[in-house]
């Protein structure tokens, strides 16, 4: 009596399944781990401390789901599930693109190392924080000098620019 | 034969569970970010890879057939996962997530402009 079979009653009797002996076993096993490995990474989404461990948690459940789905087409005994792991499969690569894109888009993180774009470089400048010190504003010159050397205008710098020349 | 078959089976799909639980068991204790990622590339990749060989030898000795949407995924996944986590380091790595405490080196610094104020432990 395997473990689908005690749940859904007769209705997933795959009976190709029903004369082996040792593989129903080895998939009731795979079955308990991936819903493990599937609680495991809703742990890492929800107390995962940045962005990108729900990002490749999620993704790892995806894999997981697909893993899923592969064991129970094997025990209901058609090969029409395989494409939904391929939607699956397929998804979860444009979401781990789209993703990493947004991770990127992001400047400052709020305790830890700052990423400097021109803007900011001079925003940071001008700061009269006493916490920030010569050391960091040193840092701060550099990068400012160094992002001048290939600066590329962009439409939100064109934006306050113009707004800052045409405000009075 | 079929006994072979049978245990061959049951052998990739044990070892695909076994895999994907060595990504999650690296997701649940590592330190880092750049860590958990190494686990899952890995585990997740080799997981599936597994998975989807079992399922194709298993349509192909149960009758139903020759199913090419298994190979299809087994190539499309170990193909894009390995790519997915690498733009998720990197942009992890330019977001300014900071390595972990006792990592020995970092390749990328030279190549970004950072300011670290202090090592935060994440």
């Amino acid at each position: 009596m395997s473990l689908l079979q005690t749940l859904f009653g007769e209705a997933t009797v795959n009976p190709f399944l029903q004369n082996l002996r040792i593989l129903p076993v080895f998939l009731d096993i795979a079955m308990v781990i991936c819903s493990f490995n599937l609680l495991s990474f809703l742990y890492r989404v929800i107390k995962g401390p940045a962005m990108a461990d729900r990002a490749i948690a999620m993704d790892s459940c995806g894999v997981t789901v697909m893993s899923l789905i592969v064991i129970y087409s094997i025990r209901q005994g058609t090969s029409l599930y395989m494409s939904c792991a391929m939607v699956i499969a397929v998804l979860g690569f444009i979401g781990m693109v789209g993703l990493s894109k947004y991770i990127q888009g992001g400047n400052i993180v709020a305790s830890g190392n700052i990423v400097l774009n021109r803007e900011e470089a001079e925003d940071l400048q001008n700061l009269q924080d006493p916490k920030v010190t010569e050391e960091l504003q040193k840092k701060a010159a550099e990068a400012r000098q160094k992002a001048a050397a290939n600066y590329i205008p962009t439409a939100r710098h064109q934006r306050k620019n113009r707004k800052r020349h045409h405000k009075k | 034969m079929a006994l072979f078959i049978e245990i061959l089976i049951s052998l990739l799909v044990f070892f695909g569970a076994i895999f994907l639980l060595g990504g999650a068991v690296g997701i649940l204790r590592f330190p880092d970010v750049y860590c958990r990622m190494h686990a899952l590339g890995k585990g997740t990749t080799m997981g599936i890879i597994c998975f989807m060989l079992a399922a194709f030898i298993y349509f192909c000795w149960s009758g139903v057939g020759v199913c090419i949407m298994s190979l299809l995924a087994l190539v499309f996944i170990s193909v894009s996962a390995p790519i997915g986590s690498h733009m998720i380091a990197k942009a992890a790595y330019h977001y300014g997530i900071p390595l972990w405490q006792n990592s020995l080196r970092d390749d990328l610094k030279p190549d970004c402009e950072f300011i670290s104020e202090d090592k935060a432990d994440f």
